[in-house]
């Protein structure tokens, strides 16, 4: 674990850190999942505007 | 008396009393202890034939301590009221006036003079004091290890104090930090007994200046013949490997528990249990720091919880100078066992020793379930002791009490955990059985501190880059996908961490990590 481990961490996180360097050099935005709108109109049963029936 | 050559009063042969405080001696002939008085000498009575020393010591041999010159000039055996013996050697300094007390028990040296007690004072009573409990003698702080009752049962040379052949010896060995040792001498036990306290250290051969080149290598072999025995209760052949320290021997053949006396082997107790094989085979040798081992003997015990049995295996090693070691088996982890140096401290639920705490783990009854080869005391299945384990991964502290007559005797050891990959480099031994879940005193496979500074690195220089490169532009979910995506390694360790430690824990009543439903 001593020796492997940190290894591969390394390799994950060189990556990860040069990905988001060229994201935010780029100006790369987040795909919007919807996430925080539905967070702040309520969220609960109001997602998707209603139950599946009734409308 | 002032002449050092009288001649013995039981047989008229020459007997010599080498120094002017030589108070007994045994005569080289008929084997009587010859006591000095005023003015006479006295027959004390026949002492028995006295055995080899395992370590090849004799009288006559020189040796250095504190810049004094010592000859050693006699020696005690001591038989222990559990079965094991030891030798007691005197060493006469230069002049003659002062003496040292030199024990040799299972490979181990203590060096100890006689301190004077206080006018009128006296040792605390025997019965006061208990196994464990610490005292202070001539400002050095000691721990009591073992009290106990031994017999004087045969002796050899000059003496420097009223030897009685087979006389009763009350006593209670302690030992402190730094090497130190200390007997309590209590005599006979009756309230007219002479109280004495001997106080030194534990010491080489080397370090007290004796040649060790000079030693006898086949000392101790002589009283069994070393490679041709056979089991008197099923005619097998034995070999013993430390005859002159062993007490007790499990036949390979037919599982019987032998007595071995001076050379003679006699049943004790005739077992036929199923046969249980060694891991390491009783003869096999291993290098252990600059010593060789041999593997001499092998045992199976248990504790029993709750209906269930818990065993483990021990394979006893043996080395003529360093004495024993164990190799203890559990659930395929390995550990590599001696004796402590210097007493722990013992605080509740923990003890520390060498500036390491260890907390409890384990508290209960051990039972000897199995035993082959050879042992130094007189081990017998269904022996118990009461056991507390304390642990600080990769060691264990073990406590082991026993109780025999009005004696008891705690054996303290510390184990260092080992892998069975080193276990085989060792020993030349093949296809250990490797372990099965966390072992108690495995150690904890940390990543080490680098991989938590990197994980530190990669968190800064995030958070830089957002701030720096991605100023006002940047999107703040990006950063949090990058700071996930960082995190998941270490967060994923951790928490194979925590649950490393629960599953080491799982068996312990005094896990920290039970929950109070537990």
């Amino acid at each position: 674990m001593k020796s492997k481990l940190p290894r591969i961490y390394l390799v994950i996180g060189i990556l990860v850190c040069g990905w988001f360097t060229t994201a935010a050099a780029l100006g790369w935005r987040a795909t919007d999942y919807g996430i925080l709108k539905s967070l702040s109109s309520g969220g609960g049963r109001a997602i998707g505007g209603s139950w599946g029936g009734g409308k | 008396m002032k002449h050092r050559i009288t001649n013995c009063p039981a047989c008229g042969a020459p007997a010599e009393f080498k120094t002017a405080s030589t108070l007994v001696t045994i005569c080289e002939f008929c084997h009587s202890a010859i006591g000095r008085t005023d003015r006479n000498v006295e027959d004390l009575g026949k002492v028995s034939e006295i055995g080899n020393p395992a370590s090849g010591l004799h009288r006559g041999m020189t040796g250095k301590w504190k810049g004094k010159s010592f000859t050693i000039v006699g020696r005690v055996r001591y038989r222990h009221s559990a079965g094991g013996s030891w030798d007691e050697w005197y060493l006469a300094f230069t002049g003659g006036e002062r003496w040292g007390w030199l024990s040799e028990a299972q490979g181990e040296f203590g060096l100890t003079e006689r301190r004077r007690l206080s006018k009128g004072s006296r040792l605390p009573p025997f019965d006061s004091l208990d196994v464990g409990q610490r005292v202070t003698l001539k400002g050095v702080e000691l721990a009591v290890r073992e009290k106990g009752i031994a017999i004087a049962e045969s002796a050899e040379g000059n003496m420097p104090w009223a030897f009685q052949p087979n006389a009763e010896h009350h006593f209670i060995d302690l030992y402190g930090d730094d090497g130190a040792v200390a007997t309590y001498d209590y005599g006979d036990g009756t309230d007219s007994a002479t109280h004495e306290a001997y106080l030194g250290q534990r010491v080489s051969l080397q370090e007290i200046g004796i040649d060790t080149s000079s030693l006898d290598q086949n000392a101790g072999v002589e009283t069994v013949d070393a490679t041709q025995c056979n089991c008197p209760e099923c005619g097998g052949p034995l070999q013993l490997r430390a005859p002159d320290e062993t007490l007790r021997i499990g036949c390979p053949n037919c599982t019987a528990l032998l007595d071995a006396d001076k050379g003679k082997l006699k049943v004790f107790q005739s077992l036929y249990q199923q046969k249980i094989k060694p891991e390491i085979p009783l003869g096999t040798e291993g290098k252990i720091g600059d010593h060789t081992f041999t593997v001499i003997g092998f045992m199976r015990r248990f504790v029993k919880y709750q209906g269930r049995r818990y065993p483990w295996t021990e394979h006893l090693l043996y080395n003529r100078t360093e004495g024993f070691r164990w190799l203890v088996c559990n659930e395929g982890h390995w550990s590599i066992v001696e004796n402590v140096k210097s007493p722990p401290r013992l605080g509740g639920d923990s003890a520390d020793y060498e500036g390491k705490t260890f907390r409890v783990y384990d508290r209960g009854v051990a039972y000897v379930e199995y035993v082959i080869g050879e042992f130094y005391w007189r081990v017998r299945v269904g022996d118990r002791v009461r056991t507390a384990d304390y642990i600080a991964p990769p060691q264990m502290l073990s406590y082991e009490t026993s109780g025999h007559g009005k004696g008891e005797e705690t054996t303290i050891s510390i184990g260092h955990y080992i892998s069975p990959g080193e276990i085989e480099t060792t020993f030349g031994v093949k296809d250990l059985r490797r372990p099965w879940g966390v072992g108690v005193i495995q150690p904890s496979p940390s990543p080490g501190g680098s991989f938590y500074a990197m994980w530190f690195g990669f968190l800064a220089y995030l958070i830089f880059v957002s701030v720096f490169i991605g100023g006002s532009r940047g999107d703040g979910w990006l950063l949090i996908y990058a700071l996930i995506g960082i995190s998941l390694v270490p967060a994923g360790t951790l928490f194979y961490l925590y649950n490393f430690e629960v599953n080491r824990w799982s068996e312990s009543d005094y896990s920290p990590y039970a929950s109070s439903e537990d």
